[in-house]
């Protein structure tokens, strides 16, 4: 797919976009005039930008390719590992996840230097519970370990067990 | 006034508003360069703390912070494209191809040095000339708001680098996307599905972490470090010398962020936005614009330093915050019984004056902190891609999610990352969108008041002295950047 077929469809898109849009608006209550009337002003700006797009790409002349991924392995490992890392946060709450993750991405990425990934992994979680936690008061997820406390180790362990098989 | 001001100087020069203005500054460059935390967040959180405090050292920290904030927000910005706030969203531009040049400790420096006199300059008109400024800022009303915004849109035209079209449709993208949720006037929730998360809308923070951060992340995957044109010497990235020729470039943006702060709504990052699109426009050289021109830091980081300034005239005179920052540090004042009004700087002059020239001291700080400081931030871009992706990502994942504790800004960023990654591939402007996305919410409100107040009619957009003024301005702005387009287009051609 060249520069040219990615501009015929994305102008393509854009009217079709917003066309689908403008059924949703449609479905608006009457009240809400003012709510609607702005984005229907938005979606003409964006079907008549989209339609002049198109109309350009068709008669116009763009040379190249688009790049979508550089390179696909690494592109794909960080995308599932990102979502994996959203994902499991709401269950192993977020230092657990984002340590996994950031020593299993930054391995899959080519890191070859454990003491250092080590380190800056925990360097980091340090400063997020440092200033995020401590000075900050704003709260991460803590997934099963919502009630661990380290005066209580083995107690916290068995409560993130039951937990986890409540989950 | 000058015994006032010697009694404040005074109050200062004593070891806790000292430490406390250091401490502030630190803090405030810290969190502004971590994104996700903001420095409205801090300010906020500061307040039970001062509470118990002298009245002087309790504003001076908080004075601190913000200043502090809004210059550490440009650090992220520069070395890794994650803005620390949306109104370091404009330095990124050129702070972020510095960076790959091996530069990232120069647009450090010059983002510092731009900073320090927009908060300079901000600062002496607040000193000043605040009665004054602060009359000004009421004329402004929905309609001028209105064009404010659209003045601020048309950065789009300048910021498009490829094609144009694209550019104005990446533009509409981010007002309709800034369209979900309640709408100003009906309030409708447009779009909120059964998302109660959004009836809000779609929060500023997330969006931009995903547009630049996640996408930025994502791109390079495929490469070993940032730096991608570091000459064979590596100490050229502890170089931090300030280029020449950077002066009439700050000082237009330190007036643009004082002006456009003091009116409320308006804020630091239109500011910045509208400082860039001048600062270009009037460049002999537009075309380097996007891809390292320091001038292009300056301009943005200079406004949005001058908006600190600007945005405590009308609080502090009319007890109309010009931003979110400045309503937490109404709260502070009033905390301390110090309401804003002529009192403040009869009555409470001292209290009030020290306050002011605390931020001259926060500029200071954080000019030294900012050019001592430069070539180690900028080591940061020789750290290999493996270890700052996950790095980038984490932080990313922790900074929405503690705007409202919510997993959906989490998956609202995520999907704003990929989402914004694939468009920008199709030669979309995701600059654009941010810009749409932000200004979105003023264009709106601007433009419903507007219409509301002159009975749907809209000559009120023409028939206003100040309405007439902005035209011009915009008119000013547009005309050499579609000259450069046309004379661009030619010359390919």
């Amino acid at each position: 797919m060249n520069n040219r077929t990615v501009s015929i469809l994305s102008g393509a898109a854009g009217i079709v976009l917003a066309g689908a849009i403008y059924t949703q608006v449609l479905k608006f209550p009457e009240w809400a005039s003012h709510a609607s009337q702005y984005v229907k002003f938005l979606l003409l700006v964006l079907a008549l930008l989209s339609g002049l797009l198109l109309v350009v790409s068709l008669f116009g002349r763009e040379a190249g390719k688009p790049t979508w991924v550089k390179a696909p392995a690494h592109f794909f490992a960080t995308a599932v590992l990102t979502i994996g890392m959203a994902l499991s946060l709401k269950y192993v709450g977020f230092y657990v996840a984002s340590a996994v993750y950031m020593i299993a991405l930054a391995l899959l990425l080519g890191m070859r230097r454990p003491v250092l990934l080590l380190v800056c992994t925990a360097a980091l979680l340090a400063v997020v519970y440092g200033v995020f936690v401590k000075f900050l008061s704003v709260p991460v997820p803590l997934g099963v370990f919502e009630d661990f406390t380290f005066a209580d180790i083995p107690g916290s362990l068995a409560k993130a067990k039951a937990a986890w098989a409540l989950l | 006034m000058m015994q006032m001001l010697t009694d404040a100087a005074m109050s200062l020069l004593a070891p806790a508003p000292l430490i406390a203005i250091f401490l502030g500054t630190l803090g405030g460059i810290i969190i502004g360069a971590i994104p996700g935390l903001t420095a409205t967040m801090a300010v906020a959180l500061l307040i039970p703390v001062t509470f118990g405090m002298d009245p002087v050292v309790g504003l001076a920290l908080m004075g601190g912070v913000y200043s502090g904030g809004m210059f550490g927000g440009a650090i992220s910005s520069i070395l890794l494209s994650t803005p620390g706030t949306p109104a370091a969203a404009a330095t990124a531009f050129d702070g972020y191809p510095m960076t790959r040049k091996g530069k990232g400790g120069v647009a450090i420096t010059v983002a510092t040095v731009a900073s320090f006199w927009g908060g300079i300059i901000s600062t002496i008109a607040l000193l000043l000339v605040a009665p004054i400024l602060a009359k000004f800022s009421l004329r402004f009303g929905p309609p001028e708001n209105f064009l404010l915004a659209i003045m601020g849109l048309a950065s789009i035209v300048t910021l498009t680098s490829g094609n144009l079209i694209k550019g104005l449709i990446s533009g509409v993208i981010g007002l309709l996307l800034a369209s979900v949720g309640m709408d100003p006037i009906d309030a409708y929730p447009r779009f909120a599905g059964d998302f109660p998360e959004l009836y809000e809308g779609i929060k500023d923070i997330p969006a931009l972490i995903g547009l630049f951060s996640i996408s930025q992340l994502l791109d390079l995957t495929g490469e070993a470090s940032i730096i991608q044109e570091l000459a064979a010497d590596v100490s050229t990235l502890k170089d931090n010398k300030l280029p020449k020729g950077l002066g009439p470039t700050i000082a237009r943006g330190s007036l643009i962020g004082t002006i456009v702060g003091m009116l409320p709504g308006a804020g630091a990052t239109i500011s910045a936005f509208i400082s860039y699109n001048t600062a270009k426009s009037l460049d002999k050289e537009p075309e380097t614009f996007g891809k390292g021109n320091p001038k292009g830091v300056a301009a943005s980081e200079s406004a949005n330093n001058g908006c600190v300034g600007g945005s405590l005239i009308p609080m502090l005179t009319l007890g109309i915050p010009g931003n979110s920052v400045a309503a937490c540090l109404m709260g502070g004042l009033t905390i301390n019984n110090l309401i804003p009004g002529p009192e403040l700087f009869s009555k409470y002059g001292t209290i009030t004056y020290g306050f002011i020239l605390s931020l001259f001291i926060a500029n200071i700080v954080f000019l030294f902190l900012g050019i001592y400081l430069a070539p180690f931030f900028a080591k940061v871009s020789t750290a290999p891609n493996s270890l700052l992706i996950p790095a980038i990502a984490v932080l990313s994942v922790v900074g929405s999610f503690a705007m409202r504790n919510m997993m959906f800004d989490v998956w609202t960023m995520l999907a704003f990352g990929f989402g914004g990654y694939f468009l920008h591939r199709c030669g979309f402007d995701l600059g654009a969108v941010v810009l749409g996305l932000i200004l979105g919410h003023i264009t709106e409100e601007g433009f419903g008041g507007a219409l509301a107040i002159s009975n749907g009619s809209p000559a009120i957009f023409f028939t206003r002295p100040l309405c007439i003024g902005l035209w011009v301005c915009i008119a000013l702005l547009l005309l050499p950047a579609i000259r450069a387009k046309r004379k661009a287009k030619h010359t390919v051609d």
